[in-house]
């Protein structure tokens, strides 16, 4: 979005870029199937609760994992919406995120019975093993040349 | 996919064309190469390329700051690249003119997962500060082994992560730069965390395979800002050992310089195996078992092996001894062996690159440039090597000599002929048994060195033609 924004809005000389709601809205929405978006929601849902837990935003170096954990979902999330916009050019390199998410069938929120930060724990696990395809692909999703301009790499 | 041939023109030291073939398989590359010959430009140049597709706003990327100084005709690194020996072969230039062909997926991934570490890198373990019996290894990992590590959630080095968070730091009073400063110091405190304890288990499990049965404890309790003086403090990870359970408190006495090489190679390479597969993986590694003694070399070989076999290995080295070493631990059928001189012009110094051939290959040259002592020599090194490996291989008991160094070619050829199958036949056909026999007394036993002025060509091309049966015999028994 912030790319998008910087490239259809005037800049001005120091940050931030001006937010009108007239370059706003000239932000295209991908037409994403309903599954797509379900899944954006159950993974939004799972942040909204993290970022409420003590132990993600603590300094102590003793919740540095659940902190890392935090920004990892993040990430996946980042990996749906370059899927939602830039469909052919990722899976052209074999970046798919939502049919690896789908495969593992992760629970909604509500779904998680007993403690739910060792659940999410659990599933961070299994996404950041380093020869899961979540991992792999967020990885080297800014080897796809879209995404390094998007990301000022190139 | 592996890098079947390298072309190297106008590069640092290799003023020219340089060609390095690799087969079509891509096999590793092991290089002598004398101080100053070229090893470590070739090292560069395969670094260099492979992050060339990455812009990362430093300069070391445009080829024109890596151009021969003696040549003005502008070159260039090419790799050519295979899926596999049947596959079409497809050739990547990055030079002054040419830079989107590294921009390809293949080339960008690779640079994210490749293991490039020089023996600049091991130097700092002899500066290491040591204090009450602690080392601490906190400048080592951020700025050398793990500075180029990813972090898996903001796709930032942590060189970038500790660039980030170096003065000029801002003024007293100024609040909202202090907190910007310090939840960047948080970030960089929670991700070296978070590195340091993936690699925890891996690290003593690489370690085990030096022979050093520790458990090692990388202490980090994170970085701070000192707002009054104006410096980061708490700048340590201390290391601290256990040994077969037992804390060692005396770590200075324990930690000698080739222990702590061993230490930080276990780290670095522990740390590329924590990242996702790319398709082509490359490690390289430029004269870094400088620091360790012979026995705690040959585990290296062994380990790259096990845990680096779907990786390309390029090793150098200006060590002759554990060249010819390293040579004799290795399978040709996946390593190419190479071998760098320092040459001059009268304008210019220059690498002489020399392919190092098989033993019978070079035997053969030397037969046909009629010096037979030296093709004698290198038939009869041949024979031994392929006897040992065949020992080795099939683990056969051999002779008991207290020195190993007394094992004498009869003690691995004795086993090998007399070995039998089930049924009790002798494995080896007898026709090759006795073709080696014959030529033992001759040519392949040293002791006849002595008189092998008096060989006839047809003798040492029968001995070359036996040790090559017998080499084809025992890559099928």
């Amino acid at each position: 979005m912030e790319w998008f924004y910087s490239q259809v809005s005037n800049q001005l000389t120091i940050d931030p870029l001006r937010a009108r709601s007239g370059y706003i809205q000239q932000i295209p929405i991908p037409d994403i199937t309903p599954v797509h978006k379900a899944f954006i929601a159950k993974i939004v849902d799972y942040l909204i609760y993290l970022q409420q837990q003590p132990t993600t935003n603590s300094k102590d170096l003793k919740h540095a994992r659940d902190a890392i954990m935090l920004g990892y979902f993040e990430r996946v999330i980042d990996g749906l919406v370059y899927e939602a916009y830039l469909p052919k050019e990722l899976h052209k390199s074999n970046k798919v995120f939502l049919q690896p998410l789908l495969d593992e069938q992760l629970p909604l929120i509500e779904e998680i019975q007993g403690d739910k930060m060792s659940a999410f724990r659990d599933i961070f696990e299994l996404l950041y093993e380093r020869t899961h395809p979540i991992r792999r692909n967020l990885f080297f999703i800014d080897s796809v040349k879209q995404v390094r301009v998007i990301q000022g790499k190139l | 996919m592996r890098i079947t041939d390298i072309e190297i023109k106008n590069f640092r030291a290799f003023p020219g064309t340089y060609q390095i073939g690799l087969s079509k398989s891509g096999k590793n590359l092991l290089v002598y190469g004398e101080n100053g010959s070229g090893k470590s430009s070739l090292y560069l140049a395969l670094k260099h390329f492979l992050e060339s597709g990455v812009d990362s706003g430093d300069k070391s990327t445009d080829f024109e700051n890596h151009q021969n100084i003696f040549v003005e005709d502008p070159g260039h690194i090419k790799l050519s690249l295979r899926a596999n020996k049947e596959s079409k072969r497809d050739t990547y230039e990055w030079s002054q003119g040419i830079k989107a062909e590294t921009h390809d997926e293949l080339i960008v991934e690779a640079s994210k997962t490749k293991g490039f570490l020089d023996y600049k890198a091991l130097l700092e373990t002899h500066y290491l500060h040591r204090e009450n019996d602690t080392v601490n290894l906190f400048d080592l990992l951020v700025k050398v082994l793990l500075a180029n590590t990813v972090n898996p959630v903001r796709e930032r080095s942590l060189a970038e992560d500790w660039n980030a968070i170096q003065p000029p730091f801002p003024r007293k009073g100024a609040k909202n730069q202090i907190a910007a400063l310090e939840e960047r110091i948080v970030n960089f405190n929670r991700e070296l965390t978070n590195r340091l304890a993936d690699l925890h288990p891996r690290v003593s499990e690489i370690l085990g395979k030096f022979g050093y049965k520790v458990v090692l404890d990388l202490d980090f309790l994170g970085v701070r800002y000192n707002q009054d003086e104006k410096t980061l403090d708490n700048q340590e990870i201390l290391l601290k050992v256990e040994f077969f359970d037992t804390d060692i408190p005396s770590h200075h006495r324990f930690l000698n310089e080739a222990k702590l090489s061993a230490i930080a190679i276990a780290i670095y390479l522990s740390s590329v195996l924590l990242q996702p597969e790319s398709v082509l993986k490359v490690l390289a590694l430029d004269d870094v078992l400088i620091g360790l003694d012979m026995s705690n070399r040959l585990p290296v070989l062994d380990l790259l092996e096990e845990y680096f076999s779907d990786y390309q290995i390029f090793l150098t080295t200006y060590d002759k001894a554990w060249y010819e070493i390293a040579k004799q631990r290795t399978d040709p059928k996946d390593w190419k062996y190479a071998e760098f001189y320092f040459g001059e012009t009268d304008k210019y110094e220059l690498p002489v690159y020399v392919e190092d051939k098989a033993y019978l290959e070079k035997a053969r040259e030397y037969l046909a440039a009629n010096d037979y002592k030296a093709c004698a020599i290198y038939v009869r090194t041949a024979f031994e090597l392929a006897i040992k490996r065949y020992c080795e291989k099939k683990d056969l008991a051999i002779k008991y000599r207290e020195n190993p160094k007394d094992l004498r070619s009869e003690d691995f050829w004795v086993p090998i002929k007399m070995e039998t199958d089930e049924a009790g036949r002798l494995l080896l056909d007898l026709r090759i048994v006795d073709e080696i026999e014959l030529y033992r007394s001759i040519i392949l036993n040293p002791l006849s060195h002595a008189a092998i002025a008096n060989i006839y060509k047809k003798e040492l091309e029968a001995a070359i033609a036996a040790v090559k049966e017998l080499e084809t015999a025992l890559a099928t028994v």
